[in-house]
């Protein structure tokens, strides 16, 4: 077991139905919405990958699945050599201790009913983690501690409101942590929050990447935090990964249409950034509903030809570690 | 220096409040070149906002004005609310707000309000005229006709950004107040955005102030930068000044904190600490509690904004030795 | 791990009010109409405790007079058709209007509250199911059922108190059925999912309590609408003949309206009064719940 990848993702998807009008009610004809369309990846221990790409290309559902927080249309997903697919009562809840998620908005992470110190504990609570209440709090305050949250006993008896939206977020991760996780799912969770405490979120993440060999997904859209974080970053598009490979690798050589053309919209954030000149995109991205074959980009990409439209690229391989999926490269 | 459009001149902005007043702008005195491009920078709560709002005399009941703004020859602070309203608010002075979506009216259509905007700031206009207006300002921020005749949720969020920054040129104005226009958009829209605002600062001579947090937004599109801390002016800056060699420790720790696109991966250092409280704020630097190089001397006065080289300001102690190794 | 840390002292974490509580009560007395029910209710209530330090002789005692206008004799309201003191009377009447109304309110309540936040929280065909059912029950008339029910089982005010409040609980249903929905989309109640709680647990110890206030409100007009209802009930005569209440007494004084106005009157006025008071207790909730007049927070 000891052997087995963390996450095998085995063709996922997530099909979403949305009946439109009445007259698609009658004939029995609903829209499908391909929120995420197979997409296969494995993720070692103590591995990082990011997911990037524009908004509602699907990053998020993708995390939720990895966490049983949606349920694949189609697909498997393996954890530790288990398959998660059918997993119910004790095995389920013992799953949900071992993979975990950090949501977005910091600012709505814990009940705003009850002070931090309940809600930490609570999460301790569910997993019967702790003998009793001294211990869990003790527990509590050694891994706050740990992550630069002192006095911790400062913030225990806080509400949420009265925390800013950066130590919130560290807390949320301190919540994560306290249940020793062995894979988690970070959706954006900086996105919402300073630039100025931005890298205490993503240092504390690594650390915990070193500390417990932690495997972790990471939703980001923003390519300089990918690189920062990720050991490998996967592209996606409606719903597909277009290129899936080491983020170095990614970042020097973006080798998909749509790669090259994240990375040259990125603003650099310093003078010595800039590379390319950004590479114009028309349009937006389209809502993946009723998905005919053929690239998802092609109405969106320079070099499109006539297969583009008529066959869908695959992920592949074209010498490297870093696998694309576009016709142009044969 | 070509003369100025705008001259901020000791501005400070208070917020009468439950709990005492909140002083989110203290003592901004900045000049705007014709032409210029100001970056506003800061963290959230740093008083970007609210010293734009007080350009556009947009502030809401409870705040209070002190100092002047003087722009083309006259004072903003004094003018009625009558003299805003005919002939300066969208003609001289336009602004893009933060949230758009919640800037429009959801029940109407965007060239009903477009129109109303300009029957109002401009009554001499016939209804040809109008529509070619219409028409000319969302040609150039590239947006099809047939928004005009959209509800504004029917629109994407890049087709919204553009709307609002359709409404803002509108009555033409030479100046051009762009608060997170971009924040909340994709990267690619957000490139294809600011790049419509460099064109068409070139096109119509515009000036303007970019604010945003995001320093990637602030050298895209700025020629100098200002950073605002706790409602102070910390550093100005021209932008290669900025970026290449920033001398206020919080402008350090902004530009340091950001990770980037290219070059050696180190460790990115964060700014501990959070703004500090406004109804109160510490005595002498109010950067000092989270300030690296903070020293006894930082927490008795408040360090005056100096001219350390040409066209570049920095309000910190510190600098007079910096300089020296520099 | 934790040996180094023995020491710390955490287990004496101070416990602290959240801060919520008083800004909601600074909202609450800024509505205006809030504390004005608010302080009303309180002296219906301190009237309805002290009964019997106000009217020694209890509600049901006969007077040497009949019809005694009032302030004659020691009678400060005056006497009804049987010489009972009209004071006594409404003083006691305040005792059953409000346990009606409380007792009523307090069923509606909590029938909706869980129907309404398992058809909320869970969603699909639970929803489907229930929302139905709530439907059916909104139309029924309630006021008839309860005339049919009292007809046929008898005029108990026990009866009336829960078949008003079996009637009265599809308006929190629904009302804890959108607060369901929405906060079940909210990020926390995610969290707590991905954490493994129980959906149990989440429904109980944090749906319902984060989504209640919106019923108090409506609870505190269920309350009002109890009163009223039992009110008209005792009015045409299906009302317990043997309880003083407010609506008896109105129908008591019907009959000599003309000549003894007070009889049917003051029992009107004391209705009025306590009524208006839920309402104006509702209002001010209602005005804490609004999201327009939350403070900004800096
Ligand atoms: N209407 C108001 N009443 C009281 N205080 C206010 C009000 N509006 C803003 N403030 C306070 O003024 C300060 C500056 O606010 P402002 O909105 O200008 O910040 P900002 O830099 O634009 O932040 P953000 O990036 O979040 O928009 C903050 O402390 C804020 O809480
Ligand atoms: N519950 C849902 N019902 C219908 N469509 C959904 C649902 N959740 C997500 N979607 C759609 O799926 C696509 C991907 O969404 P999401 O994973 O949230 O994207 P991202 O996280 O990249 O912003 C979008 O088109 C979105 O509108
Ligand atoms: S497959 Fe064709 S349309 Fe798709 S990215 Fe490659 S070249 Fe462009
Ligand atoms: S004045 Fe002192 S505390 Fe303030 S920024 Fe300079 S060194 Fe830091
Ligand atoms: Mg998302
Ligand atoms: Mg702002």
């Amino acid at each position: 077991m000891s052997e087995a990848p963390l996450i095998v993702a085995d063709e996922l998807q997530c099909l979403f139905t949305v009946r439109r009008g009445p007259v698609e009610f009658i004939r029995g004809k609903a829209s499908r919405i391909h929120a995420v369309d197979t997409v296969s990846f494995t993720l070692e221990r103590a591995e990082i990958l990011a997911l990037v790409g524009e908004s509602g290309c699907g990053k998020s559902t993708v995390g939720r699945m990895l966490v049983k927080m949606e349920e694949p249309t189609a697909g498997a997903l393996t954890f530790a050599g288990e398959t998660v697919n059918a997993l119910s009562g004790a095995r389920l809840k013992e799953f949900r201790r071992r993979a975990q998620m950090i949501f977005q908005n910091p600012f709505e992470a814990f009940d705003p009913r009850l002070t931090i110190g309940t809600s930490l504990q609570q999460a301790m609570q569910i997993h019967n983690i702790g003998k009793d209440q001294h211990d869990r709090l003790q527990r509590i305050v050694t891994v706050m501690e740990r992550s630069g949250l002192t006095p911790a006993e400062d913030f225990l008896s806080r509400y949420p409101h009265e925390l800013s939206g950066g130590q919130s977020q560290r807390i949320a991760t301190v919540r994560v942590m306290l249940l020793s996780p062995e894979f988690v799912v970070a959706d954006e969770p900086v996105s919402m929050l300073d630039v100025s405490v931005r890298a205490d979120i993503l240092n504390q993440l690594l650390d915990l990447r070193d500390e417990l060999d932690m495997g972790i997904v990471f939703i980001t859209h923003d390519l300089a935090v990918a690189r920062y974080i990720a050991d490998r970053i996967a592209v996606m598009y409606l719903g597909m990964f277009v290129e899936v490979g080491p983020a170095e690798e990614i970042l020097a050589n973006p080798r998909h249409p749509y790669s090259q053309a994240l990375l040259s919209n990125t603003l650099p954030a310093g003078d010595e950034d800039r590379i390319t000149e950004p590479m114009p995109i028309g349009g937006e991205v389209p809502t993946p509903v009723d998905i005919q074959p053929g690239c998802r980009f092609a109405n969106r990409c320079p070099f499109a030809f006539d297969r583009c439209f008529k066959e869908t690229p695959i992920l592949q391989a074209h010498g490297g570690k870093t696998e694309v999926a576009c016709h142009l490269l044969g | 220096m070509s003369e100025s459009l705008l001259e901020l001149r000791n501005v400070s902005i208070r917020y009468r409040t439950g709990r005492g007043h909140v002083s989110a702008v203290e003592d901004v005195s900045l000049q705007v070149p014709t032409g210029a491009s100001i970056g506003l920078v800061g963290e959230s709560g740093s008083g970007k906002s609210t010293l734009a709002l007080a350009l556009m005399r947009l502030l809401p009941q409870n705040a209070e004005v002190t100092g002047e703004m003087i722009f083309a020859g006259e004072n903003l602070v004094t003018k009625t609310e009558s003299q805003l309203s005919k002939g300066w608010r969208w003609r001289k002075l336009a602004m893009v707000f933060q949230k758009s979506l919640a800037a429009m009216s959801p029940v109407h259509r965007i060239g009903q309000q477009m129109e109303d905007v300009l029957t109002i700031h401009e009554p001499h206009l016939t209804k040809p005229e109008r529509e070619q207006r219409l028409h000319d300002v969302l040609t150039s921020v590239r947006l099809p006709n047939r928004v005009l005749r959209a509800y504004p949720f029917e629109l994407s969020g890049g087709m919204m950004q553009r709307s609002m920054i359709a409404l803002g040129l509108l009555c033409n104005p030479p100046f051009l107040i762009f608060d997170e226009a971009t924040t909340a958009l994709d990267v690619i829209t957000q490139t294809q955005i600011l790049k419509e605002i460099e064109r068409l600062k070139a096109e119509y001579n515009l000036t303007t102030i970019v604010i945003s947090h995001d320093v990637g937004v602030i050298n895209a599109v700025t020629d100098t930068v200002a950073v605002l801390y706790a409602g102070q002016l910390m550093e100005v800056a021209p932008r290669e000044t900025f970026f290449s060699n920033p001398q206020h420790p919080y402008s350090q720790a902004l530009i340091s904190s950001v990770p980037r696109l290219r070059g050696e991966k180190t460790r990115l250092a964060g700014i501990p600490g959070s703004l500090p409280d406004l109804t109160n704020p510490p005595q002498g630097c109010r950067f000092a509690p989270r300030c690296p190089h903070a020293t006894e001397g930082c927490l008795a006065v408040t360090p005056p904004l100096v001219e350390v080289a040409p066209g570049h300001l920095v309000r910190c102690t510190d600098i007079p030795l910096r300089e020296v190794v520099a | 791990m934790a040996q180094t840390l023995t020491s710390t002292p955490v287990a004496e974490i101070a416990p602290r009010r959240n801060g919520r509580w008083r800004a909601q009560w600074s909202l609450f007395v800024e509505s205006r109409m809030g504390p004005i029910g608010l302080a009303i209710l309180i002296i219906v209530a301190l009237v309805a405790i002290c009964a019997p330090l106000i009217a020694p002789d209890g509600p049901f005692k006969l007077g040497a007079t009949r019809l005694l206008a009032p302030g004659k004799e020691g009678h400060i309201l005056g006497t009804d058709h049987l010489g009972r003191d009209m004071l006594a009377q409404i003083v006691y009447g305040a005792r059953v209007s409000l346990v009606i109304g409380i007792v009523a309110a307090t069923i509606s309540l909590i029938v909706g509250m869980v129907v309404g936040s398992i058809a909320g929280y869970y969603g699909g065909i639970v929803d489907m199911v229930l929302s139905r059912i709530t439907d059916m029950f909104l139309i029924i008339p309630a006021f008839f059922l309860i005339i049919i029910i009292v007809a046929t089982l008898g005029s108990g005010i026990i009866y009336v108190m829960v078949v008003i409040g079996l009637t009265a609980w599809p308006a929190s249903a629904r009302l804890m059925r959108a607060q369901a929905m929405s906060l079940r989309e909210r990020t926390f109640i995610h969290a707590l999912r991905a954490l493994g709680e129980s959906n149990r647990k989440i429904l109980f110890r944090h749906i319902i309590p984060n989504g209640i206030q919106p019923l108090i409100a409506n609870a505190s007009l269920d309350i009002a609408s109890a009163i009223l209802i039992e009110s008209g009930l005792s009015f045409i005569g299906l009302g317990d003949p043997n309880k003083a209440t407010w609506g008896r007494m109105i129908y008591d004084g019907r009959t000599t309206i003309t000549t003894a106005w007070w009889v049917s009157v003051f029992p009107g006025i004391a209705i009025i009064i306590t009524v208006l008071g839920f309402y104006l207790v509702g209002d001010g909730i209602s005005y804490v719940l609004n999201p327009r007049n939350r403070k900004v927070r800096t």
